[in-house]
C-alpha cells in the first residue's frame, strides 16, 4: 500500500488468473525495479458522476438526461460496451476498470502496479472527460468539471509523489482556461496541461494563445493524447468504419498529426519558444513519417507559414512523445524508424495500461538496438527531466 | 490406454507428469499448471487434449489464461457481398493481456503466423491427464 510519506510497502503478485504476473515476472528478471521508470500515461475510471454531482444544479440540468443519466456517462458505457477490450477477449481481472473506482481503490491498485512492475511515477491522464469538447453543452460545462477534475486530483493524489496528474484544458473558454492553468498549475503533483485532440478548433489557433502563455508562465508541458473517435464523432472521416479496429488503428496517430501540423504551421513555437509539448498515444512510427511530409510541403509552400524559422522536422524534434502503443510487427524495422528523429532524448514509456494496447515496461527494454543508455533516458530519465521528478 | 494429442508415440511414460483426472477438465476451459518454473496451458476440445506454453510470444502474457473464443470468419457471396459469423467448429486460444488469437489446435497466430505458441506434448492415460516434462 502506498503510504502518505511516500514509501510503498512490500507487496507480492496478486497471481490473479489472466493478470500482470508475467509482468511482473518481466520486471524481476530484467532488474528493471533498479531502474527509475515513469509511467508517463495511465488510467483510471474517473469517477466522473462524481464530477457532475460537485456542479450546480444549473449545469446538470443544460440538457435532458437519458436513462436519468448524463449524457457522456452513457455514452462512456456505449463504448466501453462496443469496444474489444470489454467483449470478455480483453481482460484485467485485477482491476475493477471499467466501473469507476473510489480514491483509495484507484491509489491502492496504483500502488500494487507499479510496486509489480517496477514503475516509481505513474502520470494519470483522464479517460471519458476528453470527449467534452464535443459535448453540446455550453462552455460553462467543461470549465466546471476541469474544476472538478483538478480537485479531485489534488485533494486524492497530491500526497502520493509516485502520483502524477494534469490539468485537463476546457479548450472552449481559453480565458478560463488559462485561469485555471494559473490557479492549479504550481500545485503538487501537476504535471502538464492537457488539451483534448478532439476539438473543432485546431491546435495553433490563436484562441488558445491565453492557454499557452499561462501554460508557458508555469513552465507546465501542454500534452496532446490521441484518441479514437467514437460514434458521432467520426464524422466523414471515420463515420462508415464498422467497428474499432480500423478507426483505433487510424485515429491516434491521425488526431495527433493534426495537432502536431497545426502547432508547427501555426508558429506555436515561435511565439511561445519555451512551451513543451508532449504527444501521446500515437506510437513511434508516424513521427518519420509526418515529420517527412510536412518538410516536404513546407519546402514547397513555406510562404503560408512565415513564422517557421527552420524545418518542421527540427520543431519536431523538439517535442515529446510517449512510446505506446509501440509497433513492433517488424521489429527490424522499427530501429530505422528510431533513427529519423532524437528519439533517445524524446520518447517518454507510457504503458497505457489498462486499456487494451498496454505497453509493459519489458517492451522498451527488451529492444535489441538499443543502447543502456537510451532505455534508461526512456524509460524514465526523460520523463524525470521533463516533469521535474527528484 | 496411451492416447496423444500431439505426434510423438514414442515417449516414455516416465517422461511425463500427471496434471488430473480427464473428468476434470470442461470443453474450452483453459486450466493452467506449474511444470517447474514453466506455466503450460491445457484445453480439451472434441475430446482432444492440447497443451501450450502459457506465455504469449507477443509480450510474454499469460495467453492460456483468458477465453477460447470462436474464431470470427467471413463468408464472401458471389458479386462480393459478405457475411461475417463466429465459428463454432473452430476456436481460438485468446491472449487477456492485448487479445492476441492463436488457433486451439496448432498454435498459430491468428494475425501472424510468425508467432506460434510453444506445443507442450500432453497425453491421456488410464483417465488420466499427462504432460511432457519441460
Amino acid at each position: 500500500m502506498l503510504q502518505e510519506d511516500g514509501t510503498i510497502s512490500n507487496y507480492h503478485y496478486r497471481h490473479v488468473r489472466g493478470g500482470l504476473d508475467k509482468a511482473a515476472a518481466q520486471a524481476e528478471a530484467r532488474n528493471l525495479y533498479d531502474l527509475l521508470i515513469v509511467d508517463c500515461d495511465v488510467h483510471i475510471s474517473e469517477p466522473y458522476t462524481l464530477f457532475v454531482k460537485s456542479l450546480p444544479e444549473s449545469y446538470r440540468k443544460t440538457l435532458p438526461l437519458e436513462d436519468q443519466e448524463d449524457p457522456l456517462y452513457s455514452k462512456q458505457r456505449r463504448i466501453s460496451q462496443k469496444t474489444a477490450m470489454y467483449e470478455s477477449r480483453v481482460r484485467r481481472p485485477e482491476i475493477s476498470f471499467p466501473q469507476e473506482q473510489s480514491a483509495d481503490e484507484i491509489i491502492d491498485e496504483f500502488a500494487r502496479r507499479m510496486l509489480d512492475l517496477g514503475m516509481k511515477h505513474s502520470l494519470i491522464i483522464p479517460n471519458m472527460i476528453v470527449r467534452l469538447p464535443m459535448d453540446p453543452r455550453p462552455s460553462n460545462y467543461e470549465v466546471e468539471i476541469a474544476k472538478a477534475y483538478v480537485e479531485f486530483n489534488l485533494t486524492n493524489f497530491a500526497k502520493y509523489p509516485e502520483i502524477l496528474s494534469v490539468i485537463y484544458v476546457p479548450t472552449k473558454d481559453p480565458q478560463r482556461a488559462a485561469e485555471i492553468i494559473d490557479d492549479y498549475g504550481s500545485e503538487k503533483g501537476i504535471s502538464g496541461a492537457l488539451i483534448s485532440v478532439l476539438t473543432p478548433k485546431r491546435a495553433g489557433t490563436d484562441d488558445w494563445n491565453p492557454i499557452y502563455e499561462a501554460a508557458q508562465k508555469k513552465n507546465l508541458p501542454i500534452i496532446i493524447h490521441g484518441d479514437a473517435i467514437h460514434e458521432e464523432e467520426r464524422g466523414w472521416l471515420f463515420g462508415d468504419f464498422p467497428n474499432l479496429l480500423p478507426v483505433h488503428a487510424l485515429s491516434f496517430p491521425i488526431t495527433i498529426a493534426r495537432a502536431i501540423t497545426s502547432i508547427v504551421f501555426d508558429g506555436v513555437p515561435e511565439r511561445f519558444p519555451n512551451l513543451k509539448f508532449v504527444f501521446m498515444e500515437g506510437g513511434v512510427t508516424f513521427i518519420p513519417w509526418l515529420m517527412q511530409r510536412l518538410d516536404d510541403d513546407y519546402i514547397k509552400r513555406g510562404y503560408e507559414a512565415p513564422l517557421l524559422t527552420k524545418l518542421p522536422s527540427e520543431y519536431m524534434n523538439e517535442f515529446y512523445y510517449t512510446t505506446q502503443p509501440l509497433e513492433s510487427a517488424h521489429k527490424n524495422q522499427l530501429k530505422t524508424f528510431f533513427q529519423m528523429f532524437d528519439y533517445e532524448n524524446k520518447l517518454l514509456y507510457a504503458s497505457d495500461y489498462p486499456h487494451w494496447d498496454f505497453d509493459a515496461p519489458s517492451v522498451i527494454y527488451d529492444l535489441p538496438f538499443l543502447s543502456m543508455t537510451a532505455k534508461k533516458k526512456i524509460l524514465g530519465e526523460n520523463a524525470a527531466k521533463l516533469f521535474k521528478l527528484n | 490406454m496411451l492416447q496423444n494429442s500431439s505426434n510423438s508415440t514414442e515417449a516414455k511414460k516416465t517422461d511425463f507428469v500427471t496434471i488430473g483426472r480427464i473428468q476434470e477438465f470442461s470443453e474450452l476451459q483453459p486450466r493452467t499448471f506449474e511444470l517447474g518454473k514453466t506455466s503450460v496451458g491445457v484445453v480439451l476440445f472434441k475430446g482432444q487434449f492440447y497443451a501450450y506454453r502459457n506465455s504469449c510470444p507477443h509480450q510474454e502474457g499469460p495467453a492460456l489464461e483468458g477465453v477460447i473464443a470462436g474464431k470470427t470468419e467471413c463468408e464472401v457471396f458471389e458479386g462480393g457481398n459478405r457475411r461475417e459469423f463466429v465459428s463454432k467448429e473452430r476456436f481460438n486460444i485468446v491472449c487477456p493481456w492485448h487479445g492476441v488469437e492463436y488457433d486451439l489446435q496448432s498454435g498459430i497466430c491468428r494475425a501472424d503466423d510468425r508467432m506460434k505458441l510453444r506445443k507442450i506434448e500432453v497425453i491421456t492415460e488410464n483417465g488420466d491427464v499427462r504432460l511432457r516434462s519441460i
